[in-house]
């Protein structure tokens, strides 16, 4: 999809400028990310068993590491680049479980090409579609606790992770997670 | 980049966008999800009563908290384990683990010296790990003030202060402590204490099992935790929050118990010195547990806040913490401020009830047991053991008096009571016993049985005897004289 590989340097120099404030530096990363994602979960099922699941944090980490690289990076960038991961892998996820249903519904949609990695049910292509407006209506009542259900669910962090992410506690991580959790289970219920 | 406009993400600039309509529903989603958790708080069945006077003008906020305690509830993998994601549930147990508060994983290392090998145990302020000193390989216990607890900077600082008086005490009935420190865990400060690792069980642990004690096993025990406070309050520190389960006991090689104190100093770190404001103070249970009666389980003694219904925020909830209402000295259970004679009150306590089977005060709710140690007369342990000899009974209940200054004057003092009066009577018993065995009462009739018949033949003799000399039959008569004779001595 992109023409060109972003290199290390230029990642990270988005990340910095992301860190200083600069809202354009996200919109920009965002699709960088995504094509790599997408590229790096296409390569992990050429080389893996066919049972074997995709590994949400796994891929994030991989991504992380061949975009950014390990050394002379911020703690703050890291902490973007989560951020930003999880929100990609949120619409990679959905936009896959969008198609899905609507090739059921015999529209011609182009196949994502992690059609061959996941393996949704059609029940769990609606859930998906149906936490994801869940969770825009959350964003505007709670950003952070729409956030943690980014982190924890579509990239697969754990709590000290998702904590060191947002900088907050891990103590509040849980506290906003279970609220946030009952929020969308009574949304998704109704 | 085609689908650049269509991904934009959900960034924190989009915070700023929000109108008036917004920020009101979004305070009031925040008081919602506040009050739920309160209520999960609460146990299952005064959650409807807590969340009505809670909500008592706003019906609206009742509903909306009642349905996420419905959605809450009910048992849904979805959101649990992250999409995409082969391990199976991992985020309900890590969950788990961390609302149960026990802030540490195994194999997680802390400070670059401590490997965390297990959790040991959990009370309501913290948790022990079983650890390994990376450096020496030695096994320790390490223990761990729960995250919220230690995010307020004035408990580390008292926490600190409190270990290091730990630290200086060295005696072989105190259980060592040997590091302190503040570890980066996640991003939580979370100040950690380093104890000798000990084998045994605790004296709380032995009553569950026993119920009672042996006397003299009891002398052992006592003796030598008044070692230990003496120790201590020598050292100005007082232990504040003494209980069977701060005792540990492991048995040495001679069929005994050593004893340790545990937690010397720690309670007195987490208790307010300030006195508690008068008759308005109300309790609430440190545990998760709240439905139960925390009396063996330290406790949180707070002040009421000054609006009726309003719970306070943490730093008031931790309020003073002030011991085990089973085991609290008047003084303390009135919040008044305690010097070293609480804990000889407390030794009395546990003296009473490895006596007699049962603490002297057995209200059945926190407050009822308090207002029981400050003002009701105390039961003497023969009402729960006739058994129990009166000088017994009455040198326990003298560190049970209800004025500090009538109490024995050092926890020694008390030991030593206690032995003097139970020595007493072993002393008389072993005296009766004494005098009773200059008769063998075991070989009595062996002796009987063995020189009766030699006695009665004797005595049968004697007629024979006389008959014997007037018939001069000489050579026989020697012999029935020195029958005679072996007869007499017998």
């Amino acid at each position: 999809m992109t023409p060109l590989e972003p290199t290390p340097g230029q990642i990270t120099q988005l990340l910095v400028s992301l860190q200083e404030g600069d809202p354009d530096a996200a919109n920009r990363l965002f699709p960088l990310v995504y094509d790599e994602l997408h590229r790096l979960a296409a390569s992990y099922m050429r080389r893996e068993r066919p049972d074997h699941t995709l590994q949400a944090t796994a891929l994030v980490n991989e991504a992380f590491l061949k975009m950014v690289g390990n050394d002379a990076v911020e703690f703050e960038s890291r902490a973007h680049f989560f951020g930003i991961a999880a929100a990609v892998m949120r619409h990679v996820l959905v936009d896959y479980a969008r198609s899905r249903a609507a090739s059921k519904r015999g529209s011609n949609v182009k196949r994502l090409p992690l059609d061959e990695a996941l393996v949704f049910s059609d029940e769990q292509s609606e859930q998906l579609i149906a936490l994801d407006e869940a969770l825009q209506r959350l964003a505007k009542l709670s950003l952070r606790q729409a956030k943690i259900i980014e982190l924890r669910f579509f990239a697969g962090l754990s709590i000290p992770e998702t904590a060191k992410v947002l900088g907050i506690a891990p103590r509040t991580v849980v506290r906003e997670w279970t609220i946030a959790q009952a929020w969308l289970r009574r949304e998704l219920s109704t | 980049m085609d689908h650049s406009a269509s991904l934009a993400p959900p960034g924190v600039e989009h915070l700023n966008d929000r109108d008036e309509e917004t920020s009101v529903s979004a305070s009031r989603h925040q008081r919602a999800g506040e009050l739920f958790l309160s209520a999960l708080e609460q146990p299952p069945a005064e959650r409807l009563r807590f969340l009505s006077d809670a909500c008592a003008d706003d019906a609206a906020m009742l509903e909306e908290v009642k349905s996420l305690l419905n959605a809450h509830g009910t048992a849904d993998h979805f959101l649990t384990t992250p999409i995409v994601n082969a391990a199976p549930a991992p985020l309900d147990e890590e969950t788990r683990v961390l609302e149960r508060t026990a802030p540490l994983v195994p194999c997680v290392t802390i400070d670059q010296k401590y490997r965390i090998d297990r959790l040991l145990g959990k009370g309501g302020m913290g948790a022990v790990y079983l650890a390994t000193h990376v450096g020496t390989t030695r096994t320790v216990a390490v223990k761990v003030i729960n995250p919220e607890y230690a995010v307020i900077e004035e408990f580390i600082a008292r926490f600190r202060r409190e270990a290091a008086a730990a630290g200086r005490l060295r005696h072989p009935n105190i259980v060592n402590v040997t590091d302190f420190g503040v570890a980066d865990v996640a991003g939580t400060q979370l100040p950690y204490l380093v104890m000798e690792y000990l084998d045994g069980h605790t004296l709380g642990d032995y009553l569950k099992q026993h119920g009672r004690m042996p006397l003299d096993r009891v002398l052992d025990v006592v003796d030598q935790v008044a070692l230990a406070l003496d120790a201590a309050h020598a050292a100005g520190i007082v232990h504040r929050d003494l209980k069977p389960d701060n005792i540990w006991m492991e048995s040495n090689r001679r069929g005994g118990y050593n004893v340790k104190v545990l937690d010397f100093g720690i309670a007195k770190s987490v208790a307010r010195e300030e006195e508690a404001d008068q008759g308005n103070v109300t309790s609430t249970p440190a545990s998760d547990s709240a439905a139960e009666l925390p009396s063996g389980e330290t406790i949180t003694i707070c002040r009421v806040p000054n609006q009726p219904g309003e719970t306070g925020d943490l730093n008031t909830r931790l309020g003073t913490i002030v011991g085990t209402p089973a085991y609290m000295s008047p003084e303390q259970c009135r919040g008044t401020p305690v010097d070293y004679r609480a804990d000889i009150y407390s030794l009395a306590v546990i003296t009473y009830e490895l006596v007699a089977g049962h603490p002297p005060f057995q209200g059945a709710t926190v407050a009822e047991l308090l207002s029981q140690q400050i003002e009701a007369p105390v039961p003497s342990p023969r009402k729960f053991d006739a058994e129990i000899s009166k000088p017994i009974a009455a040198a326990i209940m003298r560190g049970l008096e209800k004025s500090p200054a009538d109490r024995p004057v050092s926890a020694g003092a008390l030991a030593a009571l206690l032995r003097a009066v139970v020595e007493g009577e072993f002393s008389v018993l072993r005296k009766g016993k004494d005098t009773f065995q200059s008769y063998p009462s075991v070989f009595a009739p062996l002796w009987i049985a063995a020189f009766a018949p030699i006695f009665l033949l004797g005595v049968a003799a004697v007629p024979v005897l006389f008959q014997v000399s007037k018939l001069n039959i000489v050579p026989h008569r020697w012999l029935v004289i020195g029958f005679y004779v072996v007869a007499i001595g017998a």
